[in-house]
Formats: C-alpha cells, structure tokens, sequence
C-alpha cells in the first residue's frame, strides 16, 4: 500500500499540532516496517493481507447523511444520548458542548478550541514500538475529541458512530483523544457499523486520560460489515484512585485486531477489561490486552470470552506486567472459549511478567463445547437440543453483554448476538 | 397412564434393566425401593430418554403413544417430568427464560398459543408460592451456586410450573435435611390430582411419610421382586432388604 503518499499529503493539509508528530512516527515505520509475524505481539494475525491492497484513502467528509444517520439511530432505540459521528474517520462537526463542562468536537477543532489540552496529552500514551499506531500517528488528520471537566458527571451516554461511504477500497485512520479530568464520572460507547458493505481497512487509534478519581465506562462495539478490518487500539492512563471499565464486544468484521492498553500510572487504580467475540465463516479476530501495573495497590480484572464457529479464529493475548514497586497489586485474567466447529481456532496466550513480589495474580484459560448435561437437563424440560444449545450459548455469551451498565445497549447486543447463534443452530 | 412391559436396558453392553413390568395408572402414586445399584436410576432416565441407555427389548406406552420412540424433548412435552437426582447447572440462563422456553416449547406442542411475558411471570409466581420457592433463586442462573436442597426444591418448582401427566423423583429426598424434606414433599402433595401421576424413586422410606404412596415396588438387579400397598415400604425400613433377594 502506498501511504507514503497519503503521508506527503496529510503533512501540508492536517491540523499543525498533528503534523508535529507525523515525521518522527513515520521514520520509524520506515525503519521498522509493519508488524509481521514474526512479532511477538502480531503472532497469529496476518496484517500483511490487509495492508497489502491497493487501497485509495477514503473520501473526506464531515457531514454523514441524514439517512444513514437515522438508520443507525434507530438500530438502537430508545437510547437517550448524545450522538456523534464519524465518516472514513473524519468527524461531523460542528458539536462543541453537549452539556456544561463536556466538550466534544472533532480532533482537528479540537486543535484550534482546546488546543492547551490537546498539546498536553496528544500522542502521550501510544505504544512507540507499535507501527500500526505510529501509522496512525503518522496519517491520521482527525477523529473525536471529549473532555469532561474535574467534578462532572455527564448525565446522558456518550455515542460515537464510526462509518463508512467508501465506494472503493478504501483506508482509513481515526484518531481519537478523551480527556477525563479528576472525579468526572462518564460513560462513552463507541460503535463501528457499517452497513453498506463497503471494503475498507480502518486503523484507529484512541487515547484515554483518565485523572484522579474519575470514573469511566467504555463500551467498545464492533458491527461491522463482513469486508470491513479494523485495527483498533486503545491506550489508556489510569492517574491515582481512577476506575475504568472497559467493555470490547466484537459481532462483525473480516479481520478485527484490537489492542486493549492501559497504564495504572497512580496508586489504588481499579481496571476491568471485558470482552466478547461472538465469530462464524471466515472471520479472525484478535483481542490483545496489556495492562501496566505501574503504580502499587492497583486491582485489574479481565474477562475475555468467545463463542467461534465456522472456520473462524479468535485470538487472545492478555499480558499483565507488574513492575518493582508496583507492591500490592492484584490482577486477574481468565479467558473461555468455545468452540462451535471443527474448524474454527482458537489460540490463546496469557503473559504474566511479574517483578513485585507482595501480588495476587491469576490467570485461567479454557476452551471447551457446550455441556452434554445442562444440554439433557432443557431437553427434559421440553427444550429442543438446538434451542437448548442456543439458550446455553446465549447464557455464556450475556455474561459479558451484562457487564454493560446501559439497558437499551444491552438489548441492541443481546438481539446480534441471538441472531449470530441463531445462524449456528436454527 | 404409563405401561412398561418387559423392560431390557444396558449402558455400554452391561444389562442394567432385565424386564421390568409396571403399570401406573392415572391419580396413582407408586414408590420404587430398592438398593444401591438396583436400577432406579436408570429406569428414570430410560423413561426420560436419556441417550446413554440402550434399550434392548420390551415396550413403554405412555399416554396411548410409544414412549420409546420419541425424543427426550416430545417426552416432557407429552407430559413426563422427571426430577432429577443431580440437577445440572446451567450458566447464563436465568430461571424465568429457562421454564419460559419451557412452557412455550410445550404448548406449541399442544397446539397452544404462547404465554406473553406478562402471563407467564404471573403465572411462575403463583406456582413460586404454591411451593415455597424463594424469590432470590428465581431471579438467578439454573442451578448455578444452589445448595443441594435449593436444587431439588427448584425441581418441584419446575414441575409445578409445567404441570405434568406423569411425575418421576428421582431421589429427591436425598441430601435434604428434615425441614427441606417436609417443604419439597409439601409441595409434591399439593400437585397431586386426579388426572396426574406420580412415581417416586427413593432409597429410604422417610420421604414416604410425607408422600403417601398407593404402591411399594423393590426394585433389584434390574426386577422388580415385590410389590405392594404402602405397609411394604415401613417393613423394608425395619428389615432392610436382603430377605428379598
């Protein structure tokens, strides 16, 4: 693929805070190159396939049509929030404040409105040795900005919508920037949909500031299209007494990589990281999750799930890393699987490099099919093997769907995820 | 109600079942006694279609059908209901949407239309009092971190909620403590009706002082030895049953 034309032109057209940083991101992808797999991080996902295309860079544009809008909206009704939008990673604008002490805009306005914030925390927490984000680095000219001020709570869920309207194949970058300053309290959900169908390879990028004694809620959705990729990282920093819950759950896409990584940077951080895979055909998708224990008596807790049919793949890699003084830390990590199929894979890596020595860590990984007996017990009841099958399926499935703390969401989900299983067994 | 007639089984070539007869007519209760090792047990889940058990010759009509020929699931929507000794646990699924599933599966089956979700919570809470269910274990996963008695008490509630032809306990006295005992026997009795049936599989006779039977059967190597009224049950508890064999 040839961004180094996308590289030469994004260094005269994007906002001047983003271009200080393109050069130095994109020497060393040039010295580097794009993961392989012969990296230990990428070793069982394939991005050379999706690099490899010749793709164009996706059409610009920061209104999405009113149509396409309504169609998403009301894919989950009920749902009072505020909405954003982004098109081939380009934000709709303008929204500048939703509510007092809560701006949310694009990341180009953002450089202009708030740029003291964005100087001060753009490119911060993004890992140097990871090209795929340096890519992002390097090209990327916008995405969303939030901030919430110290001491609010906003009221309404935050919603941003990732879509496309590409009519060739195409790439895109977002880049997204949440600021949440100390004892804010918020809940964001970001969903990638893209209906149409069209071919597009995103490598999305957001940064998490979470300060003080905030508390957060992410939701992090992938609906995607069965031609859509997506790498999507998220790089996170936890400061002092701070909670994040991080809920990833992905139903669509062809090839999914998302790099969950965050930093417990002040002491007595709580972190829950998790996740859902729910994979048929030819999908392969990869759940990569790095937690930091940076900082003493920090507690993380990470549940991955996946529910894989067809011949599709399901990757997890959740390394937890605790360093020296990182005393007093507990962290948890287990990941279940089932398989559907003969043909479906699995693989699965817990990594644990500990160097404190007052820890509580675990981690369990388990790949098994469904329960001859559970199955026998609805069956004596009236239940149909498939549709006992399903409502066990489903059960395994709606433990990481209830993680989720918005109800007109968790229904939304529960209806996919039903519907995917639905395909399995009916 | 239910005819068996010769009944043969076997789990991995070894008979286990060597011609039982019994007849259970409907407004009956018949206990089966028996020692360890018997056959109670696979003869509930002969009947409940289990699908390790190999039968090898004889019959079971149940209800004017071949109960042999069907599946597990048409059994219970035919009517059968077997509680079950070891009740599974099943993770994720919710009590309500379990028996829900349930009792829409069967009434499709009878030609009926599907409970909303309205009747139906109406309806499982009037049979949650009918059986002392408490409400906690309502709202949670099947089975899932219930105590031994919590489970078997969750069966009788099942069974109040499907309303079956015939009943089969398959030791649900086991592992309960007396108050348990009394509960779950409570709960029994009150289901019992005219045009239903009942076949209690136990060990011990304490649950029988509870649960009147009209009918004692031993049960051994896979025979039924003896039967009788409900007396036989008191002078098994006295005697043991080795003057049987």
């Amino acid at each position: 693929m040839n961004y180094i034309k996308i590289y030469e032109e994004r260094k005269v057209s994007g906002a001047k805070l983003l271009n200080s940083y393109r050069e130095k991101s994109f020497a060393s992808i040039e010295k580097k190159g794009l993961p392989d797999r012969n990296e230990e991080k990428y070793r069982y996902t394939r991005l050379k396939e999706i690099f490899a295309a010749e793709y164009q860079l996706a059409v610009e544009t920061n209104t999405v049509p009113e149509s396409l809008k309504n169609k998403l909206k009301t894919s989950i009704p009920d749902l009072d929030a505020h909405f954003i939008y982004t098109v081939n990673g380009v934000a709709e604008y303008p929204v500048y404040e939703t509510e007092d002490g809560i701006t949310l805009c694009s990341l180009s306005q953002a450089c202009e409105l708030s740029s003291e914030t964005v100087s001060k925390y753009y490119n911060t927490t993004v890992d140097q040795d990871d090209t795929t984000a340096l890519l992002n680095t390097a090209l990327a000219s916008d995405g969303i900005f939030l901030k919430v001020e110290a001491r609010r709570a906003v009221s309404k869920t935050i919603v941003i919508i990732n879509t496309v309207t590409a009519h060739c194949p195409s790439f895109s970058q977002q880049r997204n920037l949440f600021v949440f300053e100390a004892n804010a309290q918020a809940r964001l959900v970001i969903i990638n949909m893209n209906p149409a169908g069209d071919i597009v390879v995103s490598n999305n990028v957001s940064e998490i500031i979470i300060k003080k004694n905030a508390r957060i809620e992410i939701a992090n959705i992938h609906d995607d299209s069965e031609q859509c990729s997506q790498i999507n990282s998220i790089f996170g920093r936890q400061e002092e007494g701070s909670s994040l819950d991080c809920t990833t759950i992905t139903l669509g896409g062809k090839l999914i990589r998302n790099n969950i990584e965050i930093e417990l940077a002040g002491e007595r951080c709580e972190n829950h990281l998790y996740g859902l895979t729910v994979a048929e055909e030819k999908q392969h998708i990869d759940n990569y999750t790095f937690v930091n224990h940076a900082a003493p008596a920090c507690e993380s807790n990470e549940l991955f799930k996946s529910i894989v049919g067809g011949s599709a793949v399901n990757v997890f890699n959740g390394r937890i890393f605790v360093r020296q003084d990182a005393q007093k830390t507990s962290a948890f990590q287990s990941n279940r699987n089932i398989l559907l199929s003969k043909d479906a894979k699995i693989y699965t890596k817990p990594q644990l490099e500990i160097y404190a020595d007052d820890v509580k860590c675990s981690h369990g990984a388990t790949v098994g099919r469904l329960d001859d007996e559970a199955i026998l017990y609805m069956q004596a009841r009236g239940i149909g093997k498939n549709q006992a099958r399903l409502l066990l399926t489903f059960g395994f499935a709606s433990e990481i769907i209830a993680k989720i703390h918005i109800p007109e969401l968790r229904e939304y989900l529960a209806d996919k995820v039903n519907n995917t299983l639905s395909k399995f067994y009916l | 109600m239910i005819k068996i007639v010769d009944l043969h089984a076997s789990v991995e070539g070894n008979e286990i079942l060597k011609g039982i007869n019994l007849t259970v007519n409907a407004g009956e209760t018949h206990a089966i006694m028996g020692p360890n090792g018997s056959g109670k047990s696979t003869l509930a889940s002969v009947l409940a279609g289990h699908e390790n058990f190999e039968v090898t010759k004889g019959s079971v009509e149940f209800d004017g059908q071949n109960l042999l020929e069907m599946t597990a699931e048409d059994r219970a929507r035919a009517g059968l209901f077997l509680s079950f000794q070891y009740p599974a646990e099943i993770p994720g699924v919710s009590m309500t949407n379990f028996m829900r599933a349930a009792v829409n599966e069967q009434r499709k089956y009878r030609k009926l239309e599907p409970l909303n979700a309205s009747e139906f919570l109406k309806m499982m809470r009037e049979k949650a009092k009918l059986v002392e269910m408490d409400a906690n274990l309502i709202g949670r996963s099947v089975n899932e971190g219930f105590s031994g008695g919590e489970k078997k008490r969750n069966e009788i509630f099942q069974m109040a909620i499907l309303d079956p032809k015939l009943a089969i306990l398959d030791e649900t006295d086991s592992g309960l403590d007396i108050d348990a005992l009394r509960i779950v026997a409570d709960g029994v009795n009150k289901l019992k009706k005219q045009d239903n049936a009942l076949i209690v599989i136990t060990h011990y006779q304490r649950l029988l002082n509870y649960i009147i039977p009209d009918f004692v059967h031993v049960l051994y190597d896979g025979r039924i030895v003896k039967s009788d009224g409900k007396e036989l049950a008191a002078e098994l508890e006295q005697k043991g049953y080795d003057w049987l064999k």
